[in-house]
């Protein structure tokens, strides 16, 4: 541990960096970004390549596995979650490079369900604390979306005009057009004119399958260039074993090993006088429990014994109904109309918090599975059945998912990784609550197809998503992190990602780990003074919080 | 060395299938191929139409069996054997490359034990239901041993080891994925596939763009659908103790 940190290539001695950041996803590229602009040196690493995208992206839904974390991890509990593509990325980007782009805020009440629906907790942060982050990350990603928008708390239009509604979109409009409900197109992180450097998008509806052409605002494309260019260093190919701690008990340094050329792997250290871990809601717990050591036997920043509890993953069920109409499903990005009248508690309904409801465009690979997991469908009529694949429209909800503590990501006893460390084990269960807004949810949508017009309709279950397992609170023994994303237990080691969540919202989670993230970087930013490393120490300057 | 991906590939127009609703739509076309497949993609879908693996982790028999279920999960009885898609190797080298899609079930044996397993239990099913190896039943008794295998009603001392229902879930799934990767099973269902750099221009309700395909012979799943439900529904009552928060 006492060795100077070494550049595996070379063989010199590096510098300490003012900001190690581990993760180069949704939060990760973010931090990057605000903090290399700030003056502070700053490197990221990342476990997976550095995409170029018209070398990498192929259009082609099989081909994209290479984007998801693939890497062995053990899923149980009663309902165990389905890992790998939905709710995973790998490389830089993260998994904003496969995500569907649907930029939607929480609400004010996401905040508070404890005070106002006497559910799970409130976060130490409120609406009006994230909402000029909200507005800074949406003008970054050129998010296009309506001018006004209909849903909770009052907002400006979106930096960008709103994407033209394709066939699918169409026909869930028409549908709640028929039932009265409130519809609007979604706002979207691809851009629906020229910004920057990137074009307009072309609707050719490979987006969650990687862009070749640019238009999707994935990190990718948007904070990691800038990150770059402000003088940070994105280390690919690097994962991080370990976090050391120096015996004043701060954060010293990252262990992390390294894929050289050759195929090769050798182990490097980076030295950083504040260290961030945006590792998202599995590796981040997995990363701290593997960097247990003397004073945390339990893993790192687990005085309160809730690393990797609390972990949320939305339900997702979708509607797919047949239409006499062509419609033609796989065009242009998946979700195009959205509505958020069912998001928030309605007592009579019988369950607490609520959904969006959002169209999806399946591509033939992940409709034909939809199909078997719904329809159980095998054999030649499956094969038939596909036939009809250019007559179906679906749309699913992204349903929230409340707290448990039960619900967990530990290290596996057993299996270890191709390096030798123990796997993440994720273990499972929906609530009574969770079950009975999902079986709402199905039931709104199926209306909805049949108000469409749909001949007939079926029903996939389907989760995506992953939320909490680090969540952030205002108390030490409740929580992992602060408001600001600093760790309780270790003054200069913070985890920004999205396990820092306290209740899962109903609606995607990118934006809102993005926000959280550019507000973490202004909180550094105006603690480390003028762009000079500084003393992080709980009783240096780095408090009081 | 592939040949120059500037050449196209040719692929049998609407798949090759007799019973496809766009039976003149050709996912390769000229106009198409030079601008909807980039060279990215040209790459990715030549090298996995053209360059077909040999088996290198199942043994003979193995490899026997395995064809013999793809076979059935997926059928291409209307194709000649030489135009079909290939399946079964691609799982092989799958388990070869010992690559997976990033989890296996607490309650499943790795993928490479977990197939070895069924592809014994099957056998043993095949044995203990007709007296002879799977391989080497007629479609009929093929399809009822893997019905039971789907319901997890299979005989033999494999199904003791392997959780068969989930089993059967994720074999569905590979084998489904691997087929509608191949270009071949875009054609069939009207899937217009690469569309890069191109993109599409008419997303409106019942339009394309001409380079799309064009339904020639209407074809429905209603009936296909409502059977399917039908059967889940009964298969559901007194089956809720398990699976998502809807079923």
């Amino acid at each position: 541990m006492s060795e100077p940190p070494v550049d595996g290539r070379a063989g010199r001695a590096r510098e300490p960096a003012d900001v190690l950041i581990v993760g180069a996803g949704a939060a990760g590229a973010v931090l990057a970004k605000e903090l290399a602009e700030a003056g502070l040196t700053v490197v990221v690493l990342e476990a997976g390549p550095h995409w170029v995208p018209e070398r990498d992206f192929a259009s082609d839904e099989k081909y994209a596995s290479q984007l998801y974390w693939t890497d062995p991890r053990v899923t149980g509990g009663a309902d165990p979650i389905e890992l790998g593509a939905n709710v995973t990325g790998r490389g830089v980007g993260g998994s904003t490079v496969h995500f569907s782009m649907v930029a939607l805020r929480m609400w004010e009440s996401d905040f508070r369900v404890h005070s106002t629906d006497g559910i799970a907790d409130d976060w130490p942060i409120s609406y009006a604390d994230l909402e000029p982050f909200y507005d800074g990350v949406e003008r970054e990603l050129g998010i296009s979306g309506p001018m006004r928008w209909p849903w909770g708390p009052r907002r400006g239009p979106h930096p960008y005009r709103e994407h033209p509604l394709n066939s699918v979109a169409q026909l869930f409009a028409r549908g709640c057009d028929a039932l009265g409900i409130g519809w609007a197109p979604a706002p979207l992180a691809t851009i629906s004119a020229p910004k920057d450097d990137r074009p307009p998008c072309v609707y050719r509806g490979f987006c969650v399958y990687g862009c070749s052409t640019n238009a999707k605002s994935s990190t990718l494309v948007t904070y990691i260039p800038k990150a770059v260019r402000a003088g940070a260093e994105i280390r690919a190919g690097c994962m991080a074993t370990r976090v050391n701690l120096g015996p004043d008990g701060m954060a010293r340094s990252v262990t992390y090993r390294r894929t050289l050329a050759d195929g090769t792997r050798v182990d490097e250290e980076q030295a950083a006088g504040l260290v961030i871990l945006s590792c998202y809601s599995i590796e981040t717990p997995r990363l701290l429990f593997n960097s247990a050591g003397t004073g945390s036997p339990d893993g790192l920043l687990n005085s309160s014994g809730l690393v990797g509890r609390g972990l949320m993953v939305h339900p997702s069920a979708a509607v797919f109904g047949r239409f006499p109409e062509l419609v033609y499903q796989y065009k242009a990005p998946p979700t195009l109309a959205l509505t958020q009248d069912f998001y928030e508690t309605d007592l009579s309904r019988g369950y607490a918090r609520g959904f969006t409801i959002e169209p999806i465009g399946p591509l033939p690979i992940a409709f034909a599975r939809a199909a078997q997991a719904g329809l159980g469908l095998w054999g030649s009529e499956l094969r038939e059945f596909m036939l009809d694949y250019d007559h179906y429209a679906g749309w699913g909800i992204v349903g929230e998912c409340l707290p448990s503590d039960a619900n967990t990501v530990t290290l596996d006893p057993d299996e270890r990784d191709a390096d030798d460390l123990p796997v993440a084990h994720v273990t499972f269960a929906w609530g009574e609550n969770d079950r009975a807004l999902q079986a709402a949810g199905v039931a709104r949508c199926r209306e909805i197809a049949d108000a469409a017009g749909a001949e007939v309709t079926w029903m996939a279950d389907d989760t995506a998503h992953l939320m909490g397992a680090c969540r952030m609170g205002s108390d030490p023994t409740t929580s992992v992190v602060d408001r600001w994303c600093r760790s309780w237990d270790v003054p200069n080691l913070f985890v920004c990602d999205g396990s820092v969540f306290v209740t899962s919202g109903g609606v995607n989670p990118s934006l809102t780990i993005q926000a959280i993230a550019a507000r973490t970087a202004h909180y550094i930013v105006a603690k480390a003074g003028n762009g000079s490393p500084r003393d992080w120490s709980r009783d240096g300057t780095g408090g009081p919080r | 060395m592939s040949r120059p991906s500037a050449e196209r590939l040719r692929i049998p127009k609407g798949g090759g299938t007799p019973a496809t609703p766009y039976p003149d739509f050709d996912v390769a076309a000229p106009d198409k191929w030079a601008l909807d497949w980039d060279e990215k993609t040209r790459r990715v879908v030549r090298q996995r139409v053209e360059e077909v693996p040999r088996y290198r982790f199942f043994s003979i028999d193995e490899a026997r069996t395995m064809e013999a279920i793809c076979a059935r999960i997926l059928p291409q009885d209307d194709r000649p054997p030489a135009e079909r898609v290939p399946l079964a190797p691609w799982i092989d080298e799958r388990l070869y490359d010992g690559a997976g899609d990033g989890y296996r079930y607490e309650d499943m044996p790795g993928d490479r034990e977990a197939y070895r397993l069924a592809l014994r239990g099957c056998d043993e099913s095949a044995s203990q239901l007709h007296g002879q190896a799977f391989a080497v039943l007629g479609p009929a008794s093929q399809d009822e041993v893997l019905g039971r295998v789907a319901v997890g009603e299979a005989p033999g001392d494999a199904w003791a080891h392997l959780p068969a229902i989930r089993f059967f879930k994720e074999l569905v799934g590979e084998i489904v994925a691997t087929y509608y990767a191949h270009p071949t099973a875009w054609a069939e269902i009207g899937f217009s596939g690469p569309a890069s750099p191109r993109g599409h221009i008419r997303l409106d309700l019942d339009r394309h763009d001409p380079w799309e395909a064009t339904e020639r012979r209407p074809h429905s799943s209603v009936d296909i659908v409502r059977r399917a439900l039908e059967r889940k529904h009964q298969d559901d009552d007194g089956a809720h103790a398990s699976g998502g928060p809807t079923r």
